[in-house]
């Protein structure tokens, strides 16, 4: 299984894109090492969102490459890239609204693998990720009777099982309490420790200091900083972009 | 998500009246007619339906039904084969039609698929109206060979003749479509189907190619189409063009899964059994003229009253798993 040395999960080399003549990202390069935790933070319209589309194929670089565990991905539609392994969360979570969380989650798990899992299997699995994300109590309701950050829950429960090797998760944590946000960081942390890699966006600069390794900060479509957390809070150039002309004590708690 | 339903206690009740009932009302051949023709449009439904399960709502589907209909008469017409193999052999016209639809529409979604497939109905219908020296137009063609007589276990039976053999043999094929609508839904290609009909971005999550999952459906459900279509004209003895591609029978099956409710098999099963029969068996007698309008007013009473379908009166099996 594991090379000697963490594997390369996701290379990213040199994206650009841009919609009419806005760019929205400008010769974007990083890389994920196996079982990383990486940070994207950058204030509103700084492109993180159409990276984790590019990322995840929903769309398309105007030029650039990706490679998804040594397997050039550019051109992939989403739903191959899912099967390779690739799962992600949404702002508006993606959930199906008529089934249970139960139905939603076990779903996840019962359609992805080689060969398929049973439907029991499935059930089991689908029961983990459900007490993972804390949703047991809530596993007979209907998915769109529960409240926006129980949604998001329940979206990353499901994209849990489907057994992703990467994870990207797009602001997961807005309007949750301190517990649920507890909960959230040491249940992704213990899931970090049996190889899952994470690649997330959050407006909550906690949630990047508690889990992130690294944290790449884009702004205007650019890579401007890049170094373990504690580092970009005070640099000069994140401040900037994020707070402007305001004075600098209010990054300790938003990013 | 697989166990025994709730309804199937009255959903069996339901098939042994229908399989029973000509043997107490031995000589009501025009209501043996009606039944039959019901069982038919019924399995139009039921076809319809299982397009439907990938979140799709056809507006076309008299594209298939006419496809298939003058498909199976050309290949009975012109090379006198029996309509045994014409019927199956023509339903492919239905598919490879289905073909183009999947490729042409598959960016479309909701109203506009529903439009677009509407108009897509009048492709086929223009070419048969006007190729003249193959389809003779809209004069159609006539003396088309009735159903076939089988042997059945050592009995003669004359589908073409036989009323009552007739209804058992519709019968027979709408409990084979409920069977695949059933497979349709309760199936892991069920919980696809399903996926894709209630959210595409997270069905695509799972892996799940939507379109792709879509243009199968509709691969089952035109084939199914072309099959009643042809089924139909082999029984009427005729086909024309307005016959057959009929915005009329683009809706039937909405209107029969309106009524009935479309998540759950029987509810188009339920829908045409009521319907049909209620407008050809009553309706037209009591009003001859304006029947229609009465027919209208049952649906729009229904969608009023009961929006989610009368199939929600059966019993509820557990939706959970």
């Amino acid at each position: 299984m594991a090379a000697i040395g963490p594997q390369v999960c996701l290379a990213v080399r040199q994206i650009n894109k841009s919609f009419g003549d806005r760019t929205i990202l400008r010769e974007v390069s990083f890389s994920l090492a196996e079982g990383e935790i990486l940070g994207l933070i950058g204030p509103n319209g700084a492109g993180k969102t159409t990276l984790f589309n590019i990322i995840s194929g929903w769309q398309k670089p105007a030029s650039g490459s990706l490679v998804f565990f040594g397997q050039e991905t550019t051109t992939w539609p989403p739903e191959r890239l899912s099967r390779a392994g690739l799962a992600r969360t949404f702002q508006v979570p993606q959930i199906f609204p008529e089934m249970t969380a139960l139905e939603n989650v076990l779903l996840g798990a019962w359609l992805k693998g080689k060969p398929l899992p049973s439907f029991k299997q499935a059930h089991v699995e689908a029961d983990y990720c459900l007490s993972l994300v804390g949703l047991m109590d809530k596993r007979h309701t209907r998915a769109r009777d529960l409240p926006l950050p129980q949604q998001r829950l329940l979206e990353l429960a499901r994209a849990l099982a489907t057994g992703p090797r990467l994870l990207l998760l797009d602001e997961i944590a807005a309007g949750f309490s301190q517990s649920a946000l507890q909960r959230l960081t040491a249940g992704l942390l213990k899931l970090r420790d049996q190889g899952l890699t994470l690649l997330l966006t959050d407006h909550l600069f906690i949630l990047m200091e508690a889990m992130a390794d690294r944290v790449l900060a884009l702004d205007r479509g650019e890579i401007i900083a890049q170094g373990p957390p504690s580092s970009l809070i005070h640099h000069p150039e994140v401040v900037s972009a994020y707070l402007g002309a305001r004075s600098g004590s209010e990054a300790e708690g938003a990013a | 998500m697989r166990k025994i339903r709730a309804s199937f206690l009255p959903a069996a009740a339901g098939v042994l009246l229908l399989a029973l009932w000509p043997l107490v009302f031995p000589g009501a051949t025009q209501v043996h007619q009606v039944l039959g023709l019901t069982c038919l449009f019924g399995t139009l439904a039921l076809a319809w339906n299982i397009y439907a399960l990938s979140g799709a709502i056809s507006l076309g589907h008299a594209a298939f039904f006419g496809l298939g209909a003058y498909a199976s008469a050309l290949l009975n017409h012109y090379y006198h084969w029996s309509p045994l193999f014409t019927i199956p052999l023509g339903a492919l016209a239905s598919v490879a039609f289905a073909v183009f639809w999947s490729l042409g529409f598959r960016r479309l979604r909701g109203v506009y698929l529903g439009l677009a497939s509407m108009a897509a109905m009048e492709i086929p219908k223009a070419i048969v109206d006007n190729w003249d020296r193959l389809t003779y137009g809209s004069m159609g063609i006539m003396g088309l060979d009735p159903l076939p007589t089988l042997a059945l276990g050592g009995h003669a039976v004359n589908f073409g003749t036989n009323i009552t053999a007739r209804y058992y043999l519709l019968l027979a094929i709408m409990l084979l479509a409920a069977r695949l609508n059933l497979e349709a839904i309760h199936s892991r290609w069920g919980w696809i189907l399903r996926a894709v009909r209630e959210n595409e971005t997270a069905a695509t999550m799972l892996g799940i190619a939507a379109n792709r999952e879509r243009a199968k459906a509709l691969m089952i459900s035109s084939y199914l189409s072309g099959i009643t279509g042809a089924l139909y004209v082999h029984i009427v003895g005729l086909v024309e063009p307005a016959m057959v591609f009929n915005l009329h029978l683009s809706v039937l099956p909405l209107i029969f899964s309106i009524f009935g409710g479309h998540t759950r098999v029987w509810g188009p099963v339920l829908g045409a059994l009521i319907l049909y029969p209620l407008e050809q068996l009553f309706l037209m007698p009591l009003l001859p003229m304006g029947h229609s309008a009465l027919y209208g007013l049952v649906i729009i009473l229904t969608i009023f009253l009961f929006p989610t379908g009368i199939a929600s009166w059966l019993p509820s099996a557990p939706k959970s798993v």
